[in-house]
């Protein structure tokens, strides 16, 4: 009894941390988001209120739908690539120390400064670096950060040009820990590269590519720094995010309860997809 | 002679798909090259962004603005760094930046491991709930209730202070779940050794379990020092007067308000990647350890 | 082991020191003036002459300690500030924000105070309603200004569009102005104008250029207030913001600017003309060392709706956690630095202080702001003090400062900001589309804004 004792109070400071910067709000979150508000203060009972009004906000159906846009731009973009490139550099023996520094240079440049960074490069006039290369390639110019119809994809390539270096490395970690003499014996079997890399490579990264994936959708499904300062969610809501939504109701609209509901829509929204992928998981286990 | 010393690389090849047999036939040589050459194509992907920013901070201002813009710098004024640094005492956010960088270093380190050795080690009752509650908020960010957060460091009135930040910290599912991972590999007996010795459960942290996971402490220490270090909406959030203002905070405040001009914006960036940048440099071997382990682990 | 924990826990403790290190003055001064006005340190001028200021007005109070809280007011920052009760006692804000503010509870009730010093009489009616609720009042105005149209000068020389005296040959009308625009873009490949879309601040100009083609955004409707977006008038406005991109293709390639953007263009002369305030003439100048003398200001054009500019300003906001001594404080430092309607010789001379350390800092003076209080002799105050120390061609502001104060309107009375939002939705569909629809897309908007806001107005 006494060794329990002792060991749950040296958790306690742990957990009072935990309790004080996720638990705690998480439940508060809940209540908000059914209080009436004034600021962040709560002044009365709401019931549906909050959400009935954040549903018929016509932003928010936009920002819905950015958000699995993004999500789903960047496994398109953005899941393939660490993979790929984990792949190929398994291969080389050449450089292979400046190619792993280079990639994962990108991750330790601060978000705010990579966003700075890309906002020069793609200046969409004459005097960005990106559509001056293009036009002395003798193509025309470029609005990369103002275009409805691309904006969402080229935030996620730089949100990929970021991130994609550290994955990499941890697939790279993945491929060194494959036992060499399964290659060995199916080369003496007579297969070729390709089905090498079918039969052998991708079922040994399988597992760790599941999961990865599942923390990728749930990242980017609460992109909010991004949209927030490359564009403000423009050009007309076309890269509003739910948490940029639900930052602009916190801190500019000042809307604690409607920012709340926003934060419990997108809560169940991760805790769905979550749900979904475990279902899918087991199905493909058994 | 050159060539002949570049190919004999190839004896070095005793993993992955490609045998060093293969490379022999001239087509797999063709095939390695143009991965190599792919590689080297997100090498620079990767590097010339930052590498243009960090000579165009240095460019003069008219040259700044030229259109189109000079893709190798013909002007440059390490000077500008000295004086943008005065200017905008950067001292001063460098300090409070180091200030909060030590402290989260320190709660990630010291928080998160004592939770670990509790549930890995000790293994109280409840263990199995409590990691199931870890595990549970490795699944929600924090930054989905930022408004509550925001509503309990003012009620402490921690406004203005490096405190709730650094102890944000000493909450993060994810340092628990690699320390677990660690030290669920420490051999039972020297735990049980030291329980002889009537050590108690803090001291056998300290003198067994720290010590022994100076590997896996390096690797946390280099992950709060980035996320500390580019930590934003939260600093954004509780530092509220600009002597108190972290570098990225500052950033934001240079990049976002009217009133600094695009060659300070560029300066601003040059200041926010060259400490990451070095402790990069230096840890690199631990980083790139870490980052695998990370992904194995976790 | 130890030696390290020693360490560390050191580190800790000195992070703690640090964070406390929140000084509040003591001694005998009972009142501490938290002075959010105070200038950012990249102003090394008007830091000197703050100190300087500083000084004598402790000297002349001694129960009185000034505590420099430099804020520059920005909505998202303000808000969580409010809430955690760390506004300074004074603080400037701009004449769009006050509604928010004083329905959240955060400005101090001040109409005691003006009552007893006789301010609230000669206030200026419009402002006075502006900030006031309930017949209470919640701030005081600092100064009002135009909306005009901003001239490089640099620009308008390339394109050869300087009189023999140098004096700019300016638009008259919003015809003038796509067709000056489209001389600037054809003779320097310079773009001639630039329109914002961002921020809000693209609906905020968009409604002054839409005034002029005869627009009225809210109306009131057999006693209902109606959002009025897609009259025709307002179609042909946007129209024409339509035609500058896609007809003359007269403005930048960035189709996303917020307020601060031309600061950047005009003051690198990457833009012909644009739309901003008087307020504001030093910034270019101060930030990207522009010539003071390549900026001339001439009033919005004229439109078949007529002429008019729009009225914006500066308001000075007090803490609602502020002690009624530290708002009369406050005011004492307003009157001592002699931004309250009162002529004396210290508040004169203190003024010219602050004039004084503008012309040293070689930042253009002499655009004086528009009067926000009834009081005759103060005003004109401001205007000779002004004129005494400019170091500017006063002639090229010269239509300007005749016309715009006769061609004043307004903001839009209801959920202004909502309004300006949903406007810099349509415009930066407009400047990213060849093929849009305007029409089409202010109708989509105003049943939005209609259901999203003017429904709730009541």
């Amino acid at each position: 009894m006494k060794k329990h004792l002792s060991a749950w109070i040296l958790m306690i400071p742990t957990l009072l941390l935990f309790g004080f910067y996720i638990w705690q709000p998480l439940f508060y979150s809940i209540y908000l988001s059914v209080s009436e508000t004034k600021g962040y203060e709560v002044i009365g009972f709401a019931g549906f209120k909050n959400y009935i009004e954040v549903l018929n906000d016509p932003v928010f159906l936009k920002a819905l739908f950015n958000s699995f846009a993004y999500t789903l731009w960047s496994l398109v973009i953005g899941f393939l690539v660490p993979i790929i490139l984990a792949i190929v550099i398994n291969e080389l023996v050449h450089l292979s120390s400046l190619i792993r520094i280079s990639i994962y240079l990108p991750n330790i440049v601060p978000m705010i400064a990579t966003i700075l960074i890309w906002k020069f490069i793609l200046d969409p006039g004459a005097g960005g670096l990106l559509n001056s290369l293009l036009m002395g390639l003798g193509m025309g110019k470029v609005g990369w950060l103002q275009q409805e119809a691309i904006i969402i994809p080229v935030i996620i390539s730089t949100l990929t040009w970021k991130a994609a270096g550290a994955t990499t490395l941890i697939y790279l970690a993945r491929l060194k820990g494959i036992n060499q003499e399964l290659y060995e014996a199916a080369e003496i079997d007579g297969t070729n590269i390709f089905q090498r890399l079918r039969y052998i490579t991708i079922p040994q990264i399988y597992n760790l590519g599941r999961i990865l994936l599942i923390l990728q959708i749930l990242a980017v499904f609460q992109i909010l720094i991004e949209p927030w300062l490359y564009t403000g969610g423009g050009p007309n809501n076309a890269s509003v995010s739910l948490m940029l939504l639900n930052w602009n109701y916190a801190f500019r609209d000042f809307q604690a309860g409607k920012a709340a509901s926003i934060s419990v829509i997108v809560n169940i929204i991760l805790i769905v997809l979550t749900l979904i992928y475990l279902t899918f998981n087991k199905e493909q286990d058994e | 002679m050159k060539a002949m010393t570049f190919l004999q690389f190839f004896n070095k090849k005793r993993y992955g798909i490609i045998s060093y047999n293969e490379l022999r036939n001239k087509r797999t040589k063709i095939l390695y090259f143009s991965l190599l050459a792919f590689a080297l194509i997100v090498v620079f992907i990767s590097a010339v962004p930052i590498i243009w920013i960090l000579l165009s901070s240095m460019k003069d201002i008219k040259e700044l603005f030229e259109v189109p813009p000079t893709i190798i710098p013909r002007t440059f004024h390490p000077e500008k760094i000295v004086e943008v640094w005065n200017k905008m005492n950067f001292f001063t956010y460098y300090k409070n930046s180091f200030i909060m960088v030590g402290g989260s270093i320190v709660c990630a380190v010291i928080f998160n491991g004592i939770l670990a050795y509790v549930l890995s080690i000790l293994k109280p009752k409840g263990t199995k709930f409590v990691y199931m509650l870890v595990l549970w908020s490795l699944m929600i960010p924090n930054i989905i209730s930022l408004v509550p957060i925001f509503k309990n460091i003012v009620s402490l009135k921690m406004l203005n202070s490096f405190i709730p930040l650094c102890f944000s910290f000493g909450a993060n599912a994810f340092f628990v779940v690699l320390y677990k991972s660690f030290f669920d590999a420490i051999p039972v007996s020297l735990i049980e050794a030291a329980k002889m010795d009537g050590c108690s459960n803090l001291r056998i942290f300290f003198q067994i379990v720290f010590p022994l996971s100076q590997p896996i402490n390096i690797v946390i220490a280099i992950f709060a020092f980035n996320a500390a270090w580019s930590d934003f909406l939260l600093s954004f959030l509780v530092l509220k007067r600009d002597e108190m203002f972290t570098v990225m905070v500052k950033l934001y405040t240079i990049s976002q308000t009217w009133g600094f001009s695009k060659d300070l914006q560029l300066m601003g960036v040059f200041f926010s990647i060259i400490p990451p940048i070095i402790i990069f440099l230096i840890f690199q071997k631990y980083i790139i350890q870490g980052i695998a382990f990370s992904g194995i682990k976790g | 082991m130890k030696k390290i924990f020693l360490v560390l826990f050191c580190f800790i403790l000195c992070a703690s020191a640090f964070a406390m290190g929140d000084n509040e003055a003591k001694g005998d001064r009972t009142t501490t003036l938290s002075l959010g006005l105070w200038p950012e340190e990249s102003r090394t001028a008007d830091v000197a002459s703050m100190t300087e200021l500083k000084k004598q007005f402790e000297a002349k109070y001694p129960d009185i300690a000034v505590k420099p809280a430099h804020y520059k007011y920005q909505p998202d920052t303000f808000i969580p500030m409010a809430a955690a009760g760390q506004v300074p006692t004074i603080i400037e804000t701009w004449f769009t924000e006050p509604g928010k503010i004083i329905d959240a509870g955060y400005a101090a009730d001040i109409s005691a105070v003006l009552n007893e010093l006789g301010y609230m009489t000669k206030m200026n009616d419009s402002v006075k309603t502006m900030v006031s609720r309930g017949g209470k009042v919640f701030a005081i105005p600092r100064d009002a200004y135009a909306l005009g149209l901003y001239i490089n000068l640099n620009v308008y020389k390339k394109a050869g569009l300087l009189d023999a005296n140098g004096m700019p040959k300016y638009p008259k009308t919003f015809d003038e102005l796509a067709k000056t625009a489209k001389i600037i873009k054809d003779k320097t490949g310079i773009p001639g104008m630039m329109i914002t879309s961002k921020d809000n601040v693209g609906g905020w100009h968009f409604t002054n250029l839409a005034w002029a083609f005869g627009a009225e955004f809210e109306k009131k409707v057999n006693g209902k207030w109606m959002a009025n977006l897609d009259s025709p008038e307002v179609i042909a406005a946007m129209n024409y913001v339509k035609d500058l991109k896609w007809k003359y293709d007269v403005l930048p390639e960035s189709t996303l600017l917020g307020w601060g953007d031309w600061i950047q263009y005009f003051g690198t002369d990457k833009i012909g003309m644009c739309f901003a305030a008087a307020d504001v003439v030093g910034i270019p100048v101060n930030d990207y060392k522009m010539d003071r003398n390549a900026i001339a200001i001439a009033p919005i054009p004229k439109g078949p709706g007529g002429q008019y500019s729009l009225m914006g300003g500066t308001i000075y906001i007090f803490s609602h956690t502020a002690t009624p001594a530290e708002v009369i404080a406050a005011f004492k430092w307003l009157d001592f630095t002699g931004r309250l309607p009162k002529i004396d010789e210290e508040s004169m001379k203190n003024r010219e202080i602050d004039l004084q350390a503008k012309v040293d800092a070689g930042e253009p003076v002499g655009c004086y702001p528009l009067p926000v209080w009834n009081d005759k002799a103060y005003n004109d105050s401001i205007e000779q003090l002004n004129r005494k120390y400019a170091n500017i061609n006063m002639d090229l502001f010269k239509d300007y400062y005749t016309i715009a104060p006769k061609t004043l309107k307004a903001e839009e009375p209801y959920a202004t900001q909502d309004l300006y939002r949903t406007l810099d939705g349509v415009i930066q569909v407009v400047l990213g589309d060849k093929n849009a629809d305007p029409a089409a897309l202010l109708k989509e908007a105003n049943d939005t804004f209609q259901k999203g806001f003017m429904d709730k107005v009541k």
